[in-house]
């Protein structure tokens, strides 16, 4: 690959990524409105999580814009990743502050206008969107992402819907991750807010930053788990990803841009992120279900790519700016920004510590960085920093020796050996790759290139991959395990992005095998039909495998609904061969449906609630009494019941008093989601129904004036079991304040 | 190689290397058999009879060829393949009735004495050298064919021990299998003599075969499935396989360059064993070896040695009489064999010989014509006593059903995979003949089928088709198998016989270890992160099975000593407190299996099994539907209507009424030849006959004695039974 200076003004490649991924943003609106027609939609709150996002994916691409036509480009604040992080910050300031929905409006309306801006554009590549594979990729991309959002029983439009019909749907995680960024809005305190407002060790940065976005979008967090979450977050995440590989692009000097490349580059971002091959292969190589399974930590990556954009950015300066200008920012850069993104990646994920940390160090020391005051600084703030917060995201544990324990949960036994290789895949892929750029065969030419410094790269790949492994291998860390591994999967993937002479051999590859053509007796042929073609098949299924059980899921809710209106049961099958399956879209039929479903009253009771002046919240409570069964009852599941309670603070937006479940509950109520801050009260002896004065009491101890009761509504058909309509009795206790 | 006798044809000291290892491989797994009945008492005379039944099989041929091949003499019966195919043959014979107790000694002694010929000219030779690679390679072999077969809960040392003590869960096919063997010995009828001897349609070409062997070890059959197979089959398995690897070694002049022993071992353990778990296992064939099926391991032998005799024919060598024997008589008769041994094997040998007489220009000689039209009338004449009615159109037609055999074997995400895993061994027969004729695109393939230099890939192509279809399009589901696994012990000897490729393997495995294992090239690291959890995985597969093997054996007999009033111990914990050993203390083992539920059944039925063969002829058995310790035997729900079985297999007499109770509604017609019995007529109510009604069932089948199973005391907790012999018309 011809190494040459970086190109054009209008950065063709990132523009195209931005349109694409505009075109995504308004494509997953649709979507969601679609998924929700006949139910009601929001539509002021799609429009403005619309423009906010488009906000946040366009803000990048015109701010590097704006760098170059300042002819600042050598300057790192003017990086497009720099973009991503300033808009990042400003959106959460803006969302802190009083009036913050009113910004808000401004930031969308701003949103759309940065959209056709980007559209605009005039110049090198300008139309490229406008033909038939760009837009089979974009159909494509949007199945995808919103099969994988909408489709994986984590969020789902109609969440609180199923959750009135049959309990819990998929994942219970959104009420308490609801509930966490609720009191976070309300009293700036980590807390689930279960049994007043304490704080809980959990990496609650994630909560913080949706808090704020909610609020300037003007929607309940809980809402915005559902709609917000997966408009504004499957893009930002593309968009911040492209924006860091065209900084390493950049600090190897490569030309940034080369439409050449884009099948290559369509290719692995789809391998890396949809993956192509199925179960339990699939679960070695990560999820299986894209990255956005949790949104704290898309959120990480989110701005660990832009802010390893903005590193990528500093040290191209260092190449290519003067040395007098590049110090000051040097200092900036090792003293405040890389220290502050560090902590702030940890508050997001506390994994993150374990990549961002022994990355830092090893490069400051294998670059000899130690002789500069203000990076000795830089690494002794990062741990001091990341020392001082941990204990505020971690609960403080004993250790427990756990061997394989992430691997025991995510395959059978016999996959073990393969883990390895397919889970570091990338990782070894990029290994590889540089290996062979840099010519080491041999142990001796490894030790020369190490010498050299030429594989920091790769030394730090290798080293973080080891590091982050351990935890998954020795601690009793199921799942969790994957927060720690799979950060490096995406800093490879954007390292072998970023790599063009790797592209330009891939492409040459393809191109090659094109022009040969696909079916024929050569040895590479026959491989690729054998081999490439399952994969390639593999992978269109996973692909459209999400969306359908996406459409599915849908469907049968609105069957389960159309069932409990009293139309007769009539399978999905039948009902599209006769041509009734519109009538599953009817408005009023679902609406009659879903007021006869067994949770439908009490959904309805607690989210009236969450339209109370903030004011307001942050001095009320709420309080369920045990012998409420249709609240404490509504998972339907004795395992998961000692969790019900984020329920009430995750849809009223309010603290709760005393909101631990009946005696009998099959869970332990002290394990996980934060409820260890609460041990010593879960501990005490439950009461079903306290009185006006142990309430007020509590309400005292928790700065309340006002406790909201929950009680059945009046009327015989609230006289049994399981009420279905309900009231608040209002209890004022504010002279105890 | 054969330094002693240049007149030996070189490929002669590969199979007396072969021969002695397959030899201690067999005598391993005789002793393994003793050891895992410890305690229990083993039939050391059957053992020592099945252990020289396998010697004579897998030495004999070797000492064939080494005498009829001397000087270099060619000719199709000249090979190790013939001399096999020849000697199974007489095998058999020598297990009619007549001669079998006196052919079972004569060629056990002739088996050892055979072993002990071909080691002693193998060592002289220099041949085989037993070194720590070879001891172990035989260790592993032995421990690995002990589980696959004695681990997999179909096979098992301690089978009828089981069946006493929990009826059998996994596998019930053994009693059905034994039934039908023992029909054909006792009446000559392919039945499995649940209720009378109403034929059926099943390939039963192993159970005869089986039904001899077993005769000629003076064992049962039910005992013979899981002694006498294990010891016998495997150690000629493999012997067949190197027969036709060498065949065609010898075929394209590679003899001699060199014996591959290590990259053969490669090639036939990851064919074999294999390397990969569960699903892509299941897409790659049963994952638990070919000797899962013991049908289907006996045709695939037989094949091998087919195989190898059609490719030891040298048209210009032999005379015209040779000729016609083996196009008019042997092709025939041994693909209608191979037919009868497992019908799946038409869909290989049929697509296969058409389309090599007419490739390959033998359709030009009369003999071929008439073996070929010989062969399929033959077939077509035999298959109606081989299918289930249902695929010959009787009853229903059968029933489209798409990708049966993927839904059956593999989770719909797996499919893509399915057709490159399953085939892979051709998959790559295929590629290494494409490159080595030079073939890159359609002209040049063109011309490779213009110069006839790929017939073997044609036929390995078409063949592999011919095998994929039916479980593509037909409702068999896991049969299926038997179709399509053909196409990979067809394709592997071919590799294995391919001295050239061998030869380059060999060359870069000796670099890589030359250069060292671990060397930071890209290929060498892509090759750590690929080869080194294939070879774990292997690793982990290997030695599953006979873990498994263990855990079952042990397992049972913990179970047994609980039966004694012993406390319940885990194995774990006996080993802790050195109590490990009273597991094979034979008189607690014997205690407690007399306490089992299934024990008196069990004795009561084998006791049957002692009249003399006359007798057998005209008797059979009744079990009353009263009594549920035989009814229930399997202990399961889903299995009940298999009990009938149990009493053919074990008494080797037909049953009177040995259809399922009413109350049992599995799956009536399914299977196993049940649909036989559906055949107009109404399910018969569960009454407990009476003697006259006993002795007009049995007239219609010529049974004059009826033995009638009746507990010795109602009373008791385990109750014992005995045969009441009703000769019809007066009880004794």
């Amino acid at each position: 690959m011809e190494r040459s200076s970086p190109g054009g003004r209008s950065l063709p490649e990132l523009r195209l990524v931005t349109i694409f991924l505009s075109l995504i943003v308004v494509g997953m609106a649709v979507v969601y409105s679609l998924l929700r027609t006949g139910f009601g939609n929001d539509w002021e709150g799609i429009g403005r999580v619309t423009g906010f996002a488009l906000l946040l994916v366009n803000f990048p691409l015109h701010w590097g814009m704006r760098g170059r036509a300042l002819q600042e480009e050598y300057n790192w604040y003017w990086s497009p990743a720099a973009g991503g992080v300033l808009m990042i910050v400003l959106t959460s300031i803006a969302g802190w502050m009083p009036g913050g929905s009113v910004v808000g409006i401004g930031f969308s309306v701003l949103g759309f206008v940065a959209a056709v801006a980007t559209f605009s554009v005039r110049g090198e590549a300008s139309t490229d969107w406008k033909n038939l594979r760009f837009l089979a990729a974009l159909a494509c991309g949007l199945a995808w992402c919103t099969g994988v959002t909408w489709g994986a029983g984590f969020e789902n439009p109609l969440y609180l819907e199923n959750v009135a019909l049959h309990g819990r749907q998929g994942s219970m995680d959104q009420f308490f991750h609801s509930a966490l960024a609720n009191m976070i809005q309300l009293f700036n305190v980590p807390s689930t807010g279960v049994d007043g407002v304490i704080r809980i060790p959990y990496h609650f940065g994630s909560h913080w930053l949706f808090a704020r976005w909610a609020s300037l979008v003007g929607l309940p967090s809980f809402d915005f788990y559902q709609v917000g979450y997966p408009i504004i977050v499957v893009a930002l995440w593309f968009s911040a990803l492209a924006t860091m590989v065209l900084e390493v692009r950049r600090f190897r000097a490569y030309p940034a841009e080369n439409a050449a490349f884009r099948g290559v580059v369509v290719a692995i971002v789809a391998a890396s992120v949809i993956g192509s091959l199925p179960a339990p292969v699939t679960a070695a190589l990560g999820f299986g279900i894209g990255p956005f399974f949790s949104e704290s930590y898309a959120a990480t990556m989110v701005i660990g790519f832009f802010l390893g954009g903005v590193v990528f950015a500093h040290f191209r300066a260092a190449r290519q700016g003067g040395a007098g200008r590049f110090r000051s920012a040097d200092i900036l850069i090792a003293a405040l920004v890389i220290p502050l993104g560090i902590v702030v990646l940890g508050i997001f994920k506390v994994s993150t510590f374990l990549f961002t940390i022994p990355a830092l160090g090893y490069a400051v020391l294998r670059l000899r960085l130690y002789r500069k005051w203000h990076w000795v600084l830089s690494v002794i703030l990062s741990i001091a920093l990341a020392a001082v917060i941990m204990p505020t995201l971690q609960a403080s544990t004993r250790f427990a020796f756990a061997p394989f324990g992430y691997l025991r949960f995510q395959m059978p036994v016999r996959w073990w050996p393969y883990w390895l290789s397919l889970h570091f895949f990338w990782s070894w892929v990029y290994v590889m790759v540089r290996l062979h750029q840099e010519k080491v065969t041999s142990l001796r030419m490894l030790r020369d290139a190490l010498s050299r410094r030429s594989m920091l790269d790769v030394e730090i790949i290798t080293l973080t991959a080891i590091g982050c492994t351990i935890p998954g291998l020795v601690l009793p860390l199921p799942i969790e395990a994957i927060y720690f591994t799979d950060q490096i999967r995406w800093v490879s993937v954007a390292l072998i992005l970023g790599d063009l002479w790797l592209l330009g051999k891939l492409s040459g590859f393809f191109a090659r095998a094109r022009s040969e053509g696909y079916f024929g007796f050569s040895t590479r042929q026959i491989l690729a039909l054998f081999v490439g073609l399952p994969l390639v098949i593999s992978f269109v299924i996973t692909l459209f495998s999400w969306p359908a059980k996406m459409v599915r899921m849908n469907l049968s809710t609105r069957k389960e609904i159309s069932i409990a209106s009293g139309a007769p049961l009539i399978s999905l099958r039948e009902r599209v061969k006769s041509g009734r399956i519109v009538e599953l879209a009817d408005a009023e039929m679902l609406s009659r449906g879903l007021a006869n479903a067994p949770s439908q009253g009490l959904i309805v009771a607690l989210r009236s609630l969450s339209q109370m002046p903030i004011e307001d919240r942050r001095h009320t409570a709420i309080y369920v009494p045990q012998t409420v069964k249709s609240f404490w009852g509504l998972y339907r599941s004795d395992y998961n019941c000692g969790w019900v309670a984020f329920v009430a603070p995750g849809l009223t937006g309010m603290q709760m008093i005393d909101g631990f479940p009946p005696q009998g509950c099959g869970s332990d109520p002290t394990f996980g989601f934060g409820l260890e801050a609460y041990s010593e009260a879960a501990l005490q002896p439950r009461v079903a129904l306290r009185t006006n004065e142990d309430l007020c009491e509590r309400a005292t101890r928790a700065r309340v004036s006002t406790v909201l009761v929950l009680e059945p509504a009046a009327g015989p058909a609230n006289e049994t079991d399981w009420p279905r309509e309900f009231r608040f009795r209002r209890l004022s206790c504010g002279d105890r304040l | 190689m054969n330094a002693e006798d240049p007149a030996q044809p070189k490929d002669t000291g590969e199979l007396r290397f072969l021969a002695v290892f397959f030899s201690l491989f067999a005598v391993g797994m005789a002793g393994l058999f003793a050891a895992l009945r410890t305690g229990f008492g083993s039939d050391g005379i059957a053992i020592f009879r099945a252990l020289g039944l396998a010697l004579l099989l897998v030495n004999a041929p070797v000492m064939w060829a080494d005498t009829l091949r001397r000087n270099g003499r060619a000719g199709w019966y000249r090979s190790p393949a013939a001399g096999g195919l020849l000697l199974t043959l007489l095998t058999c014979l020598g297990g009619l009735p007549v001669t079998a107790h006196f052919a079972g000694i004569l060629f056990a002694l002739l088996g050892m004495a055979a072993a002990a010929w071909t080691a002693m000219r193998a060592f002289r030779a220099g041949d085989v050298r037993i070194d720590a690679r070879f001891t172990a390679t035989l260790v592993l072999a032995i421990l690995w064919c002990g589980g696959v077969t004695w681990g997999t809960g179909y096979e098992n040392p301690l089978y009828l021990e089981n069946v006493a003590l929990h009826g059998q869960r996994r596998s019930i096919d053994l009693f059905f299998h034994s039934g039908l063997a023992n029909m054909l010995t006792t009446y000559g009828v392919p039945s499995n003599g649940i209720d009378g001897l109403v034929g059926i349609s099943y390939h039963f070409g192993s159970h005869w075969v089986f039904g001899r062997w077993a005769a000629l070890m003076g064992v049962q059959v039910i005992d013979f499935y899981q002694m006498g197979y294990q010891v016998v089959v495997p150690a000629v398995w493999f012997m067949g396989l190197a027969m036709v690897a060498l065949e065609v070694r010898r075929r394209r002049g590679h003899v001699g360059a060199g014996s591959y022993r290590g990259i053969a071992l490669i090639l036939v353990c990851a064919a074999v064993v294999g390397s990969l778990p569960w699903p892509p296992l299941a897409a790659g064939g049963f994952g638990v070896s070919p000797f899962l099926s013991e049908s289907h391991a006996l045709a695939i032998l037989l094949g091998f040695y087919v195989g190898a005799i059609v490719l030891a024919r040298v048209p210009a060598h032999e005379g015209a009489l040779a000729e016609y024997f083996l196009a008019c008589v042997l092709v025939p008769l041994t693909i209608t064999a191979l037919g009868f041994m497992k019908v799946s094997t038409f869909a290989f040998t049929l697509p296969a010989l058409l389309y090599g007489v007419l490739r390959t220009g033998l359709y030009r000689r009369a003999a071929w014509i008439a073996g070929t039209l010989l062969t399929l009338a033959a077939v077509y004449l035999s298959l109606p006593r081989l299918l289930q009615p249902i695929f010959l159109g009787a009853g229903a037609v059968p029933k489209f059903a798409l990708f049966s055999y993927l839904d059956y074997l593999l989770p719909v995400r797996w499919w893509p995979f399915f057709i490159t895993i399953h085939f892979f061994w051709s998959w790559i027969f295929i590629l290494v003949r494409l490159r080595q004729e030079g073939v890159t695109n359609f002209q040049s393939l063109r011309l490779a089928l213009k110069r006839k230099s790929l017939i073997d890939a044609e036929i390995i192509v078409l063949t592999t088709l011919a095998c994929m279809a039916p479980g593509m399009i037909l409702p068999i589901s896991m049969d299926a198998f038997f179709f399509s696994d053909q196409a990979r012990w067809a394709a592997l000897p071919l590799l294995l016989g391919d001295g050239i490729l061998l030869a380059r393997l060999s060359a870069k495995l000796r670099d890589f270890r030359g250069d060292g294992y671990f060397r930071l090239a890209p290929s060498r690291i892509a090759a750590l992160f690929l080869a080194g959890p294939l070879i774990i995985s292997f690793v982990i597969t290997l030695l599953a099975w006979p873990i498994s093997m263990l855990r079952m054996n042990l397992s049972t007999r913990k179970e047994i000593a609980a039966l004694t009033g012993e406390p319940l111990m885990s194995v774990k914990e006996r080993v802790r407190s050195g109590r490990i050993l009273e597991l094979f203390d034979s008189r607690m083992l014997a205690a407690g299996l007399a306490n089992a539920p299934g024990t008196s059944v069990i004795q009561t039925l084998r006791t049957a099994s002692e009249i003399s063969r006359e007798s057998k002829k005209h008797t059979a058995v009744y079990i009353p539907k009263s009594i549920g310790e035989f009814w229930d035997i399997y202990q399961s729900a889903e299995n009940c209507n298999w009990a009938g079985f149990v009493a053919p297999a074990l008494s080797e007499v037909a049953m009177i009424n040995g259809i399922p109770p009413r109350e049992c509604s599995v799956g009536r017609n399914f299977g196993y030849g049940m649909s036989s019995y559906m055949k107009g007529l109404e399910w018969p109510p569960s009454v407990v006959k009476t003697d006259s009604e006993l002795c007009a069932d049995g007239e219609r089948w010529g049974f004059n004695d009826i033995l009638i199973m009746e507990p010795v005391s109602a009373h008791t907790q385990r109750r014992q039974f005995k045969l009441r012999k009703l000769s019809c018309g007066m009880t004794s």
